[in-house]
């Protein structure tokens, strides 16, 4: 089994078994039927929802509508690529066993996806997409951990869809540089043209 | 039965210090020569740029099978195994040793002379910059002395050591850029440095790793090498302290042992594992093992401890541009103050506190163009990491032992390693790192800025040892070649034989003693006749 088929082996039978978990959930009886989560992919509702977290948590006023829809296409995409227990580096001089990474986040997160539906259903009568953004903001924070560190984790052990959007959005090149205001442009593999010279600040 | 396997030299490991030992031979020698590796081929060039992607999105690990479940000791080391060694991984840093390291006692009273100079081992340090691809501009020569210059012209420099080198000068301590093993210009047939900030899987090859030279020797056909194969025994000739074979184990036909037989054998382990060999190897005649006859193989293995801090200095940075690159000064290796103290200096740019935060310092959550306020704030000011390495003397308690509650899969026991402090070091310990913060504080001063934190790394890092080399048989496992005391055939190479860490980076100086262990061993052997 090649490298590629491995991955995609282990992310499909992770993510059957978590479905056969999550479909022995029986959802609320007042809430609104919900559509059966998709395997491979956020379907469109969990789609809507998601796209209604990143409007809150996501720099709407840097990345304007149009970012937010592209950080939030790649995040579904990088979700989608994402193998459950991954190989993880050994450190330097460590002798401890092999690490290996989380499982897969998307069941979880389709649920808590669903959660803020539910919620908002419940509490407001409409979908979590279609309420005020301050509303989005408290189901937001209801349904948040209680922990408030304040480092964001690896995107894949994120306790919450909203708070593993933000760390994967963060760990971006493109963040890195709205967060300096200037293209820094990390981890592009830059050649040996550039000089010593100052980044030049974003939009010069 | 077992499978016989015969050749002129076995090479037993397959990482940095193998690599020079092999190629060098091959050069010189007509030599028949097999290498032996416990650990896979990860031969992947190709496959870089994707395993450096799902490494940056995913953490995955870019070297996927590069360890053996259950061959792994107690304490420092790593469990890197594979054709390459833990060169695969390595930051690619090769500064060298100062002069000082290898006449400790002489100069300074305390610790042990290394059985050669600075001097004479300067000429394996150029083969080895030569043979790896160092690119380096040297610091001043009082401070970095070196006869020749660096093989390669050095990297560009980015804006943000620029700033810090300006910065970290204002103390009046001299830096300058510290020398890497990456190609500034095509060099050995190997790509230019792009600068891709990943060097633990760099994409392009430009850093050196061994796996290029193995597998340039295999297309040669200059050399054989078994694989998956873990050597578990040294076993000697019958009536003769000579070792006539190697015992191994094939990993995919365990229960069929292989037999290297050959005039030579080099133990190109690393200091963990061919001080494990030895040990295991018992027989009548070394009942504490191979090379053990003065009971000092395990003994005085040897690192250096760190005190890091951070500092927010006074002019903006932009953590990203290149945070591989750093600069080095030498000044505190070369000083002879009043009460011993030694140790390098290093500075890094850094992005410790100017990262983005989920909650303000009142603890409230941060969502949308809030984190990104929050942090442009925190970055109007950048942050430097400086380091010290500072040497430590090796008790000969200081050891690794075969621990017998301990098995791999195969029922042989596995190391254990107790670092322990000489005397003078354990007397040292505290004016050392007092010193070393006073070196912090004053470029803090000199500089402009606030000290965020300073600890102290007790990791014992660049470990070697284990297998020290001397003249005297009695306090040393083998002579300042590399060549075992007790066994003329048999040799051991690189890190197990330092003396002591110094106060920098190792790789480049196990290469180099590699270098000057392969070129005695060399004389024993038939030339190489012209093509």
């Amino acid at each position: 089994m090649s490298y590629e088929d491995r991955r995609l082996f282990l992310k499909k039978s992770a993510t059957i078994v978590s479905g056969l978990a999550a479909a022995s959930c029986t959802p609320p009886r007042d809430a609104a039927p919900l559509e059966t989560p998709s395997l491979d992919n956020l379907d469109s509702l969990h789609r809507t929802t998601l796209d209604a977290v990143g409007r809150v948590v996501l720099p709407k006023g840097a990345l304007g509508d149009e970012g937010v829809t592209r950080v939030l296409d790649d995040f579904v995409k990088w979700l989608d690529g994402f193998e459950p227990v991954a190989e993880l580096p050994h450190h330097y001089l460590w002798n401890d066993e092999i690490a290996y990474g989380p499982p897969d986040p998307a069941p979880l997160w389709r649920s808590q996806l669903e959660a803020l539906e539910l919620e908002a259903q419940k509490r407001h009568g409409s979908s979590f997409g279609a309420v005020d953004v301050p509303l989005q903001e408290t189901i937001l924070h209801r349904q948040l951990p209680r922990e408030k560190p304040q480092d964001l984790p690896y995107a894949g052990d994120a306790p919450h869809v909203a708070i593993g959007l933000l760390a994967y959005f963060y760990r971006t090149s493109e963040a890195n540089d709205l967060g300096h205001g200037a293209a820094i442009e990390k981890q592009t593999c830059r050649g040996l043209d550039t000089g010593p010279d100052e980044p030049k600040p974003l939009g010069s | 039965m077992a499978k016989t396997i015969e050749s002129d030299v076995v090479i037993i490991g397959a990482g940095i210090s193998a690599a020079m030992v092999a190629e060098k031979l091959t050069e010189e020698t007509a030599a028949k020569i097999v290498i032996v590796e416990a650990g896979d081929k990860i031969f992947n060039l190709e496959e870089r740029f994707d395993r450096r992607a799902r490494f940056l999105a995913y953490r995955e690990n870019p070297w996927r099978g590069d360890h053996i479940r259950g061959q792994t000791g107690t304490g420092i080391q790593s469990r890197s195994m594979a054709v390459g060694g833990l060169a695969l991984h390595w930051g690619g840093t090769t500064p060298r040793y100062s002069p000082e390291d290898f006449q400790v006692r002489s100069i300074y009273g305390v610790g042990y002379d290394w059985p050669f100079t600075y001097d004479e081992l300067d000429p394996f340090y150029q083969e080895a910059e030569e043979r790896l691809g160092v690119a380096g501009s040297p610091g001043p020569a009082a401070l970095d002395p070196r006869s020749k210059d660096y093989p390669l012209p050095p990297l560009p420099v980015s804006y943000n050591l620029v700033k810090l080198q300006e910065w970290g000068e204002k103390s009046g301590i001299p830096f300058w850029r510290n020398p890497v093993a990456k190609n500034s210009v095509p060099y050995q047939g190997r790509n230019v440095c792009t600068r891709c900030d990943t060097c633990s899987i760099c994409p392009t090859g430009a850093k050196y790793t061994p796996d290029f030279t193995f597998q340039r020797l295999l297309k040669e056909g200059r050399i054989e090498l078994y694989d998956r194969t873990l050597v578990r025994q040294l076993e000697l000739a019958e009536g003769s302290d000579a070792i006539d074979h190697a015992v191994a184990l094939d990993r995919d036909a365990p229960d069929e042992p292989i037999h290297f037989r050959a005039n030579t054998f080099v133990l190109a382990s690393g200091y963990c594992w061919s001080t494990h060999l030895l040990l295991l190897s018992r027989s009548d005649r070394f009942p504490n093992g191979v090379a053990n006859r003065s009971g000092m193989v395990g003994k005085f293995v040897t690192g250096h401890r760190s005190l890091n801090t951070y500092v927010e200095v006074p002019m903006k940075l932009y953590p990203g541009v290149y945070r591989s690159d750093s600069l080095l000064s030498k000044k505190f290796q070369r000083e002879r103050p009043d009460r011993y103290v030694r140790h390098d200096l290093r500075i890094w740019e850094s992005d410790v506190s100017r990262r983005p935060r989920l909650t303000d310092d009142e603890g409230k959550r941060l969502f949308g163009d809030a984190v990104l306020d929050d942090w442009k704030k925190r970055t109007a000011t950048g942050v430097a990491r400086m380091r010290a390495y500072y040497d430590v003397i090796p008790a000969k308690e200081s050891a690794l032992t075969l621990d017998s509650n301990r098995k791999n899969p195969w029922g042989d026991p596995l190391p254990r390693i107790d670092f322990a402090d000489s005397e003078w070091s354990a007397e040292l310990r505290q004016h050392t790192e007092d010193s070393i913060r006073g070196v912090f504080d004053h470029i803090v001063r000199a500089g402009g800025g606030k000290t965020l934190s300073t600890r102290v790394d007790s990791l014992q890092d660049h470990p070697g040892g284990g297998c020290r080399m001397g003249a005297d048989p009695a306090t040393s496992v083998v002579d300042p070649e590399g060549r075992s005391h007790n066994h003329e055939n048999l040799w051991v190479v690189g890190a197990p034989t330092i003396v002591s860490s110094g106060c920098n980076n190792g790789t480049l100086t196990f290469a180099a003693l590699s270098l000057r262990s392969a070129t005695a061993l060399a004389k024993t052997l038939p030339a190489r006749t012209t093509d």
